[in-house]
């Protein structure tokens, strides 16, 4: 159902450095009517950033920049062959993202490393892809981020 | 839902791009191949609904505490 915000209630009073709009020719998994994303960077933070819709605001989620995206070539080296698949290239000018948790109770961040979203910059398109295997240990071996 | 039956080695297409064809059998288990075209993604059907149950359990609540959004999408990497 539209709504007709143009921004998350949850936006309200957080500070925005950049925002761009992506295509997501076939929507997020649980998401797959939606081709168009936001993702909002905020300010004086490059780790994280906030991926909504653009026509159902509200279905939004925190993302966090792969830390090891430009350093890490074993990474690059596994998402390459899938990167390739979808923007025939290898992998220069994709950035790559994941899909955080929120455990409030706990006050605990999980990141879902089997799943990244890749953005091409020059095209603004982007993908989730679906990895068999779970990048969480190259990501802990190379960042301070769990 | 449409029903084939199929031997080993045997293959069914679907429109005029893809193929799915039967490499082996053994047991409860079958071996398929795929040839899609690279931007038709595939996936395992159980890994898809892992990501899209993860996906839906990340999505930002409306209850969510937005000081305690605030703290987290401020925090800077470690």
């Amino acid at each position: 159902m539209k709504n007709g915000n143009k921004h998350p209630q949850m936006l309200e009073g957080i500070e925005i450095r950049n925002l761009v709009t992506v295509e997501f020719p076939y929507g997020l998994p649980g998401f797959e009517w939606l081709k168009r994303f936001n993702i909002a960077e905020v300010k004086d933070n490059p780790l994280f950033s906030l991926l909504y819709s653009t026509d159902e605001p509200d279905i939004s989620m925190i993302i966090m920049k792969c830390p090891v995206a430009e350093t890490s070539e074993e990474l690059y080296k596994l998402v390459r062959k899938e990167i390739k698949r979808y923007f025939g290239a290898n992998g220069n000018g994709v950035d790559i993202y994941f899909v955080v948790r929120l455990e409030k109770g706990e006050k605990k961040l999980i990141a879902n490393y089997s799943a990244p979203i890749v953005v091409c910059r020059d095209r603004m398109v982007g993908y989730q892809l679906i990895l068999e295997r779970d990048l969480s240990e190259l990501i802990c071996e190379n960042s301070n981020v769990r | 839902m449409l029903v084939l039956t199929r031997k080993r080695n045997e293959t069914i297409r679907i429109g005029s791009n893809i193929k799915v064809k039967v490499l082996e059998v053994s047991g409860s288990y079958v071996k398929i191949g795929i040839e899609a075209p690279l931007e038709i993604p595939v996936y395992r059907e159980e890994l898809y609904q892992k990501i899209l149950e993860e996906n839906r359990a990340s999505l930002i609540s409306r209850e969510l505490d937005g000081q305690y959004l605030k703290e987290v999408i401020s925090r800077k990497a470690g």
